[in-house]
């Protein structure tokens, strides 16, 4: 299916393709408003991509812990190498995904390394975005990003790349060394993109940056009622939006979409199953199969009111009353707000702090470790996590799996792992506790 | 048959120094010995605090049951067998470590050792990801934070003057290391890479005049000694975290010679003497983050790959061998960079993965040798 009349490379035509069909099938179904808000809005936001470098526009290729607002201020295309990857697991074909990882790892690119970056490598090895001016790269929220945003570079050796060092701790003077960086970031964006920052548009970016974060934070609370309404394919889409979006008009409309889907949703009071086991899913979703959210609510009658994907802390508030407070925002938001960046890149005290916060609010029963193992940080930090939350008195269960590539951990595997978790440790332990409580009301 | 180091003093007392569970030179010298976990650490700052530097590593540790429990099997080896040496008391020794942020998995077991040891006293710095003049900075306030709380803990003051004095002491072990290197790079070289490799690890724990002294020795020896015969391929050791001399010795069993190395516990990190002035901390500062970069640094795989083509000139170099231990992210990929590299500038290359304390004797000798083989067959084509 052609894009704005062109045609594209198959990967890109595919995800267009189910976007598209996607968004029509959820239009005409008063319960898929939110995700045809979500979906129309990608497709929005891809086509202004499309179209700005069709139009000769200069890109900026950057990885997962960077927010894109400067480049959206400067009216430049922002591209997240792991871009497409991600796309062709969640809205296209799942094998692109899994070719695009074999591709990296056949050049060498390390088996040990984050699936999302080995499939982003191999979507830029296969040219499968545009040329860039320059590269951003961002140390965090992982070792992985370290290690590609060298590959990206050497795979681009002679495009500029400029470094931002996220220091591992969690407070003003961090975030200040973090501002500094972005102050030095932007006339090497300007240098090499040949455009210049305005900072009234820099503010206007920033003034829907902080629009967001009120729809999020409101779509948390919607979503921290127990029942929980809105499906649980959604609570991890707060990362997509912050390392694409952030900034963006589509940014805010998809989190306005889900703020209103999930309000509108617990105003009803409908639900099409009963909701009996609440969790806390830590670490990586499950993005090569996100009907497998479906099949835990339907079938086991799991419900993850949130993740750590879709945690959107309280830090991400942006002072766009000169320009110092501006920079200083973005860089708090950054390091302390962006999902895996603010848990991932400091001590565990952080980590644990988190998720037992997220169980207590959102009612949860339980604790799911999706153990995606490239994450050393938190594979690295599970004999504290396990002690913790044994103390906090919180089953929890821990698997092994990769968030992009189904060949570590297969559907039926991770079925048998959740089915037997649910039904032999968290129910039984909630019937002791209190019995017949369960929420929600079946199909009304 | 002609004189091998094999007889010689001074390296029995380097390996000594390497396969013992305690640090006894640098115990019997009174100081409380701190350990530390990385190559960005001054350990100049420890010496000038009237420590004794101690650089963290499996000890021995064969079984590393302990640390696993706690940083899963998923993370890297050695710093499971530190965490597990601390936890079982191998480093009962010690008054203190030093972490950085040097990746995730340090991190991690820094994680450990806060929560689970008696370590008395945590130091820690954050050392940025890039050289980027902006950023340099904030690596010597962090220097200076870490001497604060020495200072602090330690009840001692360190003065321009001390810090001086120790990079003195530490230069003489940088020129020590320079020397070492040269005796592996000639032409004929008359000492074996794994016995240099020996000299260099020991450096990371003995008292600087205590490794002085057995370098100087171990030099004057091998002016007199015979030079290795039978080498059939001289190569770099290049790669990540690596102190285990055996697997150098099983390397060379095979008819390689190590020739140079661009390892942490190798030369990389003590290989360039730091300048003596009127602001020791900056000079401190200057010299550690210029050091031959780790790969963790982001922007600096050129300037990697710049110092491995002049060492690869420099030594007569055949070959590469290139090793890391299994889940180590950051070195992962210089594989990939590499073998970037190599398309336009072709250098022959052996990947090894390792875990921390075991040599796969077998395996290693095994695809050593087909590198060799490799080699020779390219020479001679």
């Amino acid at each position: 299916m052609p894009i704005l009349g062109r045609e594209r490379a198959r990967e890109w035509e595919t995800v267009w393709a189910t976007l598209t069909r996607m968004d029509s099938l959820f239009a005409a179904d008063p319960e898929g408003r939110g995700l045809s808000g979500m979906l129309s809005n990608l497709r929005g936001f891809l086509l202004d991509k499309f179209s700005k470098s069709d139009a000769g526009q200069p890109a900026v290729w950057y990885n997962l812990g960077f927010n894109p607002e400067l480049i959206w201020a400067l009216g430049v295309v922002p591209f997240c190498v792991s871009e497409l990857a991600a796309l062709s697991s969640i809205v296209g074909d799942q094998a692109d995904t899994e070719a695009f990882i074999d591709l990296a790892e056949s050049k060498g690119y390390s088996a040990d390394c984050c699936s999302a970056d080995k499939a982003g490598i191999g979507a830029l090895l296969r040219g499968l975005y545009p040329e860039p001016a320059c590269l951003v790269g961002i140390n965090t929220p992982c070792d992985s990003q370290v290690a590609v945003v060298q590959a990206m570079a050497e795979q681009r050796n002679r495009v500029p790349l400029f470094v931002i060092d996220v220091p591992p701790y969690d407070d003003e003077r961090t975030f200040r060394q973090v501002a500094g960086q972005l102050r030095e970031l932007i006339p090497f964006l300007e240098k090499h993109t040949g455009r210049r920052l305005e900072w009234d548009r820099l503010r206007k970016v920033c003034e829907t940056t902080n629009r967001t974060s009120q729809y999020l934070w409101d779509w948390m609370e919607w979503r921290s009622r127990a029942p929980t309404m809105q499906p649980s394919k959604v609570a991890a889409f707060t990362m997509v939006l912050m390392i694409g979006f952030s900034g963006s008009r589509w940014g805010l409309e998809i989190a306005r979409a889900l703020a209103e889907d999930a309000r509108r949703k617990v105003e009803t009071g409908v639900r099409y199953f009963q909701e009996k086991a609440r969790a806390i899913w830590y670490q990586d979703p499950v993005w090569w199969d996100i009907q497998i959210y479906d099949w835990m609510e339907a079938e086991l009658g799991l419900v993850i009111p949130m993740d750590i994907f879709g945690y959107y802390a309280s830090e991400a508030w942006i002072d766009t009353s000169s320009e110092e407070a501006m920079l200083f925002g973005l860089a708090r938001r950054m390091v302390n707000c962006h999902p895996m960046s603010r848990q991932f890149r400091g001590t565990m005290k952080r980590y644990i702090e988190d998720f037992m916060v997220l169980h207590e609010r959102f009612q949860a029963d339980c604790g799911i470790l999706a153990g995606h193992i490239a994450c050393k940080h938190s594979w690295g930090g599970i004999g504290l996590f396990k002690e913790a939350c044994k103390k906090a008195d919180i089953p929890l269960l821990v698997f092994e799996f990769d968030m992009f590539d189904p060949r570590i951990l297969t559907y039926k595997e991770l079925q048998f792992e959740l089915k037997r978790f649910v039904e032999e440790m968290v129910l039984p332990r909630k019937g002791r506790a209190k019995p017949g409580a369960e929420h929600g009301r079946v199909g009304e | 048959m002609g004189k091998s180091a094999e007889s010689s003093d001074a390296l029995r007392a380097l390996r000594a120094a390497v396969e013992a569970a305690k640090p006894e030179d640098a115990l019997r010298a009174g100081r409380p010995a701190v350990g530390y976990f990385c190559s960005y650490v001054p350990v100049e700052l420890l010496l000038a605090a009237g420590l004794s530097p101690v650089r963290l590593r499996g000890l021995g540790q064969e079984d590393s049951s302990s640390g696993d429990a706690y940083l899963s099997h998923l993370t890297c080896s050695l710093v499971r067998h530190i965490a597990a040496a601390v936890l079982d008391g191998a480093y009962d020794f010690l008054a203190g470590q030093i972490s950085v942020n040097t990746c995730d998995h340090i991190r991690r077991g820094n994680d450990v050792l806060v929560a689970k040891s008696d370590l008395a006293y945590h130091g820690y710095i954050s050392v940025p990801h890039s050289l980027r003049a902006g950023l340099f900075p904030w690596y010597l306030e962090e220097l200076s934070r870490l001497k604060a709380s020495l200072e602090d803990h330690f009840q001692v003051r360190v003065g321009g003057e001390a810090l001086n004095q120790a990079i003195t002491r530490m230069n003489r072990v940088r020129e020590r290391v320079q020397k070492l290197d040269d005796l592996r790079q000639g032409p004929a070289p008359r000492l074996a890479g794994a016995d240099v490799f020996t000299a260099l690890v020991a450096a990371r724990s003995l008292p600087p005049e205590r490794f002085v002294e057995l370098a100087d020795a171990l030099i004057a020896e091998a002016e007199t000694l015979d030079p290795i015969a039978g080498i059939r391929g001289r190569v770099l050791l290049i790669g990540g975290e690596l102190d285990d001399p055996r697997f150098v010795r099983t390397i060379e069993s095979q008819g390689a010679q190590v020739v140079g190395d661009l390892l942490c516990f190798g030369s990389r990190g003590l290989g360039r003497v730091v300048e003596i002035g009127k602001d020791p901390l900056s000079s401190l500062a200057r010299a550690y983050l210029h050091q031959i970069p780790c790969a963790r640094m982001m922007d600096e795989f050129p300037q990697r790959w710049q110092a491995l083509l002049d060492l690869y000139q420099a030594s007569r170099a055949d070959g590469i061998i290139f090793t890391r231990i299994k889940f180590c992210q950051i070195w992962a990929n210089e594989v990939h960079n590499l073998r970037h590299r190599f398309e336009t500038h072709p250098l022959p290359m052996l990947v090894l993965e390792r875990e921390y304390g075991t040599v796969s004797t077998g395996q290693v000798k095994t695809r050593v040798q087909a590198f060799i083989e490799r080699l020779e067959t390219r020479r001679n084509d």
